[in-house]
């Protein structure tokens, strides 16, 4: 391992976060606060206005030809929509192939073979390869962009709400991969997402932002057991617990009480 | 239970099919649905598992190529399976009323809120043109909105999503209906407007005194707010209960997958420790046999669970599809 | 797939339109450029099967033959326009915002020009012929198709499996080539087959005022341009053309139609 922030950003309004080598930093906060922008600006898909963005100790920012190429190699996107981030005119294999064929890195064989290694890894089976992505469900597109992002052998994966369209059942499975692989490689996450429940499961490390500026950053267990901000407070208690507890009773209390309102009509 | 009272809807052998061009699919099969007035029932299940197409049948708002029939349909005291499409249109949006997702496509792009709501007003007889400006301010202001008078004249984009939400409630509460069913009308809300959305709704609900159907995959929301819960798989009820029974002793198997899936925001990660998962996805309906639906990714299936399972009544009002049970 | 009569009709007849014109020296019964000074106008007989022309020409051969140029001109001139139109568009798209707006600027100045006033006065300059009246054509129409490619790049460049090419490192030649153009298709079909019949209009309309096609070499436009002169003699010669050229056109936008609600399901309203 580096033994040092592997990547800071400041953004144009002074957001600062570093993510730990093999470790997972959650950016969690309501829709429109920024957090896709600032995952877009460390992969450099965006450029900001100002800051810096550094990785493995290179500024990410200024990097072109062949720093470009090795950055574009080492972080891999992982996006949410999983109708919208695969090409529906290429089949799978091809999508998965892509990175190993862009970067001229191995033989058409090699690719192949890589590719179905890496179908198996996730999942899924070699013989998917030739199929195209309107032939599988939304969990198992989400395996094929997984796999699409494992093709370089990243060492940072920014997955932006990778999981928020799946359904319980279904999330769970991939979270289990990406945190199989995680360990498997020792690879570092910026894991995007607005689901506290998850980013509790996942996470080493939690930042809070909220209109483009991070509220409140620190270890998980601090962030979910003691937070120091009001809206960080706020977004916890505004989570919907899925076990009953004072909180169903309280509802029902509140509810009761509320019946004495007049109707409205 | 809370104030159980009168059933005002009650449905048996719901099925409703839609004619694909790879087959006739049966996206409910068989949905049995009692509610009573001032109950919340939840209806649970995941995507494509039929929730929006029960909410859909039950307001009679099904077009082709999809299908309805029900062996017996009761609504407030009339009979749905033989009433005209004349009364059921006059039933629908005011004794029965039906909030969705998104509110955006609910709404009239091109009208300022205040003079949607003062149509629906005018549409019910409940006010006069003159009056029916005033009111729909009044209605923007108990349904939560700040500044009413303004926001009266706003279009449907200047809103937000929880002010636009708040809007379809207060439309579809003008009739005092009997029952609403909300599908899903917090899904794309942040956390904390979705709190102020439910209380809104509940509220509501409470004090017309009706049923609330609400549908949602949200395991949490249906804790917080459900009395009774229906559970979906696959376009077929698996389970219902009390929702303290559903949390506590859930039966089927499905169930209790799902309640073991989702993550628990209180409890510290366990590291190295797999999340609970089902395996597998939800079958394609075009492609269900007979026998139970969920017998592929069940942990603990049977060879008998190729025949169809029966309903099984663990206790009062709790029930189970699932062969488990039988023959206790 | 269902397909209700109409598309097939215009389907079939199209066909058939398609291989006399190919196969036009082979199928057609007469030489359409054999004059009969003794059988001029004429009406349909065994002889002329839908009668001759006010020099005697028969005209199912000409029609035959017209068919021929009629289309060699509106599609030459269709692959011409998007052989501009479409990298243009591209082009316009993955340029600064500056040129952009400039460009599109530009672009829509051309797309609001009156085409056939336009071709008037390239043609009166330039004088007519096959090559002229495509080239005109073919730049009559270009800007649409870069408008079209403009826009559709703009919106599949915006989509997730872009951003992911190009976070693995994919440049824009690769950008391009595998994630934008193969998604453009299908909308660049249905532009293609709607211009078609605007070409094959425009083609008639030219020729009609003698700019088009040169003579004796016949083409749909020219032969309703020419035989017009003698509706109050016999009307029937002018109405043969006529009908056989309005059946094409509608039969292409028909097809247009059809192409589109199936491509596209989201542009169905
Ligand atoms: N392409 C864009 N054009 C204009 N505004 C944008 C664009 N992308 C994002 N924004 C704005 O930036 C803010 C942050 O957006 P985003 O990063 O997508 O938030 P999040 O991912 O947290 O929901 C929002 O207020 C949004 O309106
Ligand atoms: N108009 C339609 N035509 C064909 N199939 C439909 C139609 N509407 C819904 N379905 C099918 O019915 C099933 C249930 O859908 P739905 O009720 O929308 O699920 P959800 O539980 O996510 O709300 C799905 O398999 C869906 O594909
Ligand atoms: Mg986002
Ligand atoms: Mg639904």
């Amino acid at each position: 391992m580096l033994g040092r922030p592997l990547k800071v950003v400041r953004a144009v309004d002074g957001v600062d976060i570093s993510v730990r080598p093999g470790s997972t930093l959650a950016l969690v906060g309501e829709s429109g606060s920024g957090k896709s922008t600032l995952g877009r600006c460390v992969a450099r898909l965006d450029t900001p206005t100002g800051g810096t963005v550094h990785f493995s100790g290179k500024d990410v920012l200024a990097a072109h030809g062949a720093a470009l190429g090795q950055f574009r190699r080492e972080v891999q996107t992982i996006f949410q929509d999983p109708f919208s981030s695969l090409n529906p005119r290429r089949t799978i294999g091809d999508a998965i192939g892509d990175g190993p064929t862009i970067h001229g890195l191995m033989p058409k064989d090699a690719i192949r073979d890589l590719v179905q290694q890496l179908l198996t890894r996730v999942g899924l089976r070699p013989d998917h390869a030739d199929r195209y992505p309107h032939e599988f469900s939304g969990g198992q597109r989400q395996r094929i962009a997984i796999a699409r992002a494992l093709a370089l052998a990243p060492k940072f994966i920014i997955a932006d709400e990778a999981v928020s369209s799946l359904d319980v059942s279904i999330r769970a499975q991939i979270l289990n991969l990406l945190l199989d692989i995680q360990a498997e490689r020792g690879l570092s996450f910026l894991f995007i997402s607005h689901d506290l429940g998850v980013v509790r499961h996942v996470a080493d490390d939690v930042a809070i932002m909220q209109a483009g500026k991070i509220v409140e950053r620190g270890p998980v267990d601090q962030i979910f057991t003691d937070p120091r901000e009001a809206y960080t407070k706020a977004l916890l208690h505004a989570v919907p617990r899925a076990t009953l507890g004072r909180r169903h009773r309280d509802g029902v209390v509140a509810r009761t009480s509320m019946s004495t309102t007049r109707p409205i009509s | 239970m809370r104030n159980a009272g009168d059933v005002v809807l009650s449905a048996r052998r719901l099925v409703t099919t839609f004619d694909t061009p790879s087959g006739r699919l049966r996206a409910v099969d068989g949905l049995d649905l009692h509610l009573r007035l001032g109950e919340v029932v939840c209806l649970v299940g995941e995507s494509g598992s039929g929730k929006s197409v029960t909410g859909l049948s039950l307001m009679g708002l099904i077009d082709p190529p999809g299908h309805v029939t029900c062996d017996e349909f009761w609504f407030d005291g009339h009979d749905l399976t033989t009433l005209p499409e004349s009364e059921m249109e006059r039933l629908r949006g005011r004794r029965i009323a039906m909030i969705f997702q998104e509110p955006l496509s609910a709404l009239n792009p091109s009208r300022r809120v205040g003079d949607q709501i003062a149509e629906v007003l005018r549409i019910h007889g409940l006010a006069s043109r003159a009056e029916a400006t005033r009111r729909a301010v009044e209605l923007l202001g108990r349904v939560g909105i700040d500044d009413a008078q303004l926001r009266a004249r706003s279009y449907p984009h200047q809103l937000s999503g929880g002010q636009r939400q708040r809007v379809t409630i207060a439309i579809a509460c003008i009739g005092s209906p009997r029952l609403i069913i909300a599908d899903e009308p917090t899904t794309a809300l942040d956390v904390t407007v979705q709190t102020q959305i439910l209380d809104l709704l509940t509220e509501m609900q409470t004090s017309l005194g009706s049923a609330l159907l609400f549908i949602t995959h949200d395991l949490g929301i249906v804790a917080e707010l459900a009395d009774r819960v229906v559970v979906l798989y696959a376009g077929q009820v698996v389970e219902e209960a009390a929702v303290e029974d559903l949390y506590r002793t859930p039966g089927h198997p499905y169930t209790v997958g799902l309640l073991a899936s989702v993550p628990d925001v209180d409890a510290p990660r366990k590291r190295g420790v797999a999340l609970a998962a089902i395996p597998g996805t939800v079958p394609n309906l075009l492609e269900v046999g007979t026998g139970c639906r969920f017998r592929e990714r069940c942990d603990r299936a049977h060879d008998r669970c190729g025949a169809e399972p029966p309903m099984i009544t663990l206790s009062e009002g709790h029930r189970v599809r699932c062969w488990l049970y039988a023959g206790r | 797939m269902h397909v209700t009569a109409g598309p097939w009709a215009a389907a079939v007849y199209l066909t058939v339109v398609v291989i006399l014109a190919v196969f036009a020296d082979i199928l057609s019964p007469r030489d359409p450029l054999a004059i009969d000074p003794n059988n001029i106008l004429a009406s349909p007989s065994a002889e002329n099967l839908l009668g001759t022309d006010e020099l005697g020409r028969d005209l199912l051969a000409r029609i035959i033959h017209g068919g021929r140029v009629s289309l060699e001109v509106a599609v030459s001139a269709i692959v011409l326009a998007s052989a501009i139109g479409i990298p243009l568009g591209i082009g316009i798209a993955f340029s600064g915002r500056r040129v952009e707006t400039f460009a599109m600027r530009v672009i829509d100045v051309f797309v609001s020009l009156p085409e056939i006033f336009v071709a008037i006065v390239i043609l009166g300059f330039a004088g007519g012929g096959l090559t002229t009246l495509i080239g005109t054509i073919g730049i009559l129409f270009f800007p649409q198709f870069a408008r079209v490619a403009y826009g559709m790049a703009r919106s599949i460049r915006a989509r997730e499996h872009v951003l992911c090419a190009v976070s693995l490192g994919a440049g824009t030649a690769w950008i391009i080539r595998k994630e934008i153009l193969p998604n453009m298709m299908s909308v660049i079909a249905v532009q293609a087959s709607f211009t078609l019949s605007f070409a094959m209009l425009m083609e008639a309309g030219l020729s009609f005022l003698g700019l088009g096609v040169p003579p004796p070499t016949p083409s749909w436009g020219q032969m309703i341009g020419g035989l017009k002169n003698y509706i109050f003699i016999n009307a029937w010669p002018v109405v043969v053309p006529s009908v056989v050229l309005f059946a094409a056109v509608l039969s292409v936008n028909v097809l247009g139609d059809w192409l589109q609600d199936r491509l596209n399901p989201e542009l169905r309203r």
